[in-house]
């Protein structure tokens, strides 16, 4: 089947990381409307660069979703002009755009009650473009969010967050195929964020970074293992060991389990809820995180706990020579299971 | 609050409701997005005149060509649809189900 | 005048909203679309009205409908009975409504056209607004042409 171009592919990658460049660039709803629409606009041959039904599919649903999400966006910032005459996305708002703006993020985001389209779209993209969808994309609506947080009442983005930890985990325990299970754990993560928020931005940052690092390492992973679902897994020991082993334990640090890193960001985020005697926030998070956890688990049963020549869960593959070396996997690694324990160091440079 | 708000927020409302429950053709939810899109351009262009807020008359122009490029893409994905899944019934949208 | 085209747009969208076939959705939107730009241009805009009216309908709606006799049914769904009467009457009636108790465009006459003016502008003080539009069509059709391959993938046209 054909391939896309790489010239091609390069410059809508460009042009996506532009759309978001104006968006964080940007002091006027419809300019941050407009970096929005070319990032959008730009992903979508990145997304059916694939050539098969299932990509399509998956662009068509992405599409209609995000251009919805713009569409209320720009509504709500007219409205908010036309109440308040004022353009500029820090002043304060009144509740109707407000409700708005957080819909279209919602949507955007994939933040429970929104979330339906993530599962089904990532499944229907290959890894790595599955990869930018979860990373990349969400960094200009959590910018948009970080800018307006100051006028969404506390209770609602907390409730958002543990109602979004609660169905990340919920969701995931049904599903075999791995893109589905990343795109749960990709709705949970996103919880724990915005539930800071409220409390410390740069907190949330910090665990949206945090998320990205362990998720990018997870979907290079399973790229390189050419794994779709648990029973491909099952099979990776045979050919790469040392990857394999090294998987497990960046989804143990995804689970957020120490002293991986993942541990850090929930960590702080349980600390600065408890600071803010906000328990009830606390334990709802830490039971959806109960919930996620079984899913990963299930992951590493899969992976390593089940050896051959013991008894497999498949049928045995050809054992073909490991491929080239793969230097951004291996710091990607690194970086998501060794930076708790050496957190002291860069950990006050960021607040 | 202005007047055309109105004009704005009721067609909005329909265009919303439009998309969200529709149950038919990928073309109809393509339409109301058009719809959705066209009353903020109005929105945004009467705003402008009525305050005079210049600057913003020459974006509305950006808005209407913006949402003539994103219309196109949608129309791009429908004759897309229509080669793979053969018609752009959304209930035939379901190679990616649980 | 303004309750006439305040009436064709809510017409409209309830046409776009409650019609089971796509080409009755366009009819709607050709409808409101041409609302739209009435209010526009009894509002004092005229060149944007005149915008709307031209490339939207002139362009993108033929373009809409091109994709209409492609994809959509060949026997469409015609019944909307006695639902669709009811709600157009009500958003007539919401129309005249408005009408009365706000109004729903100042009338202004052809004086200084404000929005020729503001327009102008993009080529002299928002230029980088002109390159961003001539940037965005130019990734537009390239992202069209990537959507759109056929030939080279053999793609099954069942269509």
């Amino acid at each position: 089947m054909s391939k896309m171009n790489p010239l091609l592919y390069l410059f809508m990658l460009s042009t996506v990381i532009l759309g978001t460049i104006i968006v964080f660039l940007s002091s006027h709803w419809f300019f941050i409307w407009l970096g929005l629409e070319i990032n959008t606009l730009a992903f979508l041959p990145l997304l059916v660069a694939s050539y098969n039904p299932r990509s399509t599919e998956a662009a068509t649903k992405y599409f209609l979703i995000q251009a919805l999400a713009s569409a209320l966006l720009l509504l709500g910032g007219l409205l908010h002009a036309a109440t308040i005459n004022s353009w500029d996305p820090s002043s304060p708002l009144t509740p109707l755009p407000l409700t708005l703006l957080l819909i279209a993020i919602a949507l955007k985001m994939a933040i429970p009650p929104c979330h339906n389209w993530l599962p089904d779209v990532l499944q229907g993209l290959p890894l790595l473009t599955g990869l930018i969808l979860s990373t990349w994309q969400k960094l200009a609506p959590f910018y948009i969010l970080i800018t307006i947080q100051e006028s969404i009442p506390t209770w609602l983005i907390v409730t958002a967050g543990f109602f979004a930890a609660l169905v990340g985990g919920w969701g995931g325990l049904n599903q075999t195929q791995i893109r589905k299970l990343l795109a749960f754990s990709s709705i949970a993560h996103i919880g724990w964020t915005i539930a800071i928020i409220p409390f410390s931005p740069q907190l949330a940052t910090l665990n949206l970074i945090i998320y990205f690092t362990i998720t990018s390492t997870l979907f290079l992973a399973f790229h390189t293992l050419h794994t779709l679902n648990l029973a491909n897994l099952s099979n990776s020991t045979n050919f790469a060991p040392w990857l394999t082993t090294l998987t497990l334990i960046t989804t143990l640090s995804l689970a957020g389990l120490p002293p991986l890193t993942g541990f850090l960001g929930k960590w702080l985020i349980i600390q600065e809820l408890a600071l803010n005697t906000n328990t009830p926030a606390i334990l709802i998070l830490v039971l959806g995180n109960l919930l996620s956890l079984f899913y990963y688990l299930r992951i590493a049963y899969v992976i390593s706990l089940t050896l051959s020549p013991q008894h497999t869960t498949s049928t045995l593959a050809w054992r073909t020579s490991p491929s080239s070396s793969n230097f951004p996997l291996a710091l990607l690694i690194i970086l998501s299971t060794c930076t708790l324990l050496i957190s002291p160091s860069w950990l006050p440079l960021t607040f | 609050m202005s007047p055309f708000i109105i004009l704005v927020i009721f067609s909005s409302i329909l265009a919303t409701l439009g998309l969200a429950l529709n149950r038919s053709h990928l073309l109809s939810a393509l339409l109301c997005l058009e719809l959705l899109l066209i009353s903020s351009f109005a929105g945004v262009a009467l705003w402008a005149n009525m305050t005079s807020n210049f600057p913003l008359l020459p974006a509305s122009l950006l808005l209407i060509t913006f949402s003539a490029c994103e219309a196109s893409a949608g129309l791009g994905l429908l004759v897309s649809i229509s080669r793979t899944h053969g018609s752009d019934l959304i209930r035939s949208l379901n190679l990616l189900q649980c | 005048m303004s309750f006439v085209l305040c009436s064709l747009v809510f017409g409209g969208g309830v046409i776009v909203f409650m019609s089971r076939s796509p080409y009755f959705s366009a009819l709607g939107l050709v409808l409101a679309t041409c609302g739209l730009s009435g209010v526009l241009m009894l509002g004092g805009a005229v060149f944007v009205g005149l915008i709307l009216f031209l490339m939207y309908l002139g362009g993108m709606l033929v373009v809409f409908a091109y994709s209409a006799a492609l994809a959509a049914d060949i026997y469409p769904e015609v019944g909307a009975g006695k639902g669709l009467v009811i709600t157009l009457v009500g958003a007539a009636v919401l129309a005249m409504v408005v009408e009365v108790s706000w109004g729903v465009v100042e009338v202004k006459g052809l004086g200084v056209q404000e929005d020729l003016l503001g327009i102008s502008g993009l080529y002299l003080d928002s230029w980088a607004g002109l390159l961003l539009g001539a940037f965005g069509l130019f990734v537009c059709l390239f992202v069209v042409l990537c959507l759109v391959r056929g030939v080279g993938r053999g793609a099954l046209r069942a269509v």
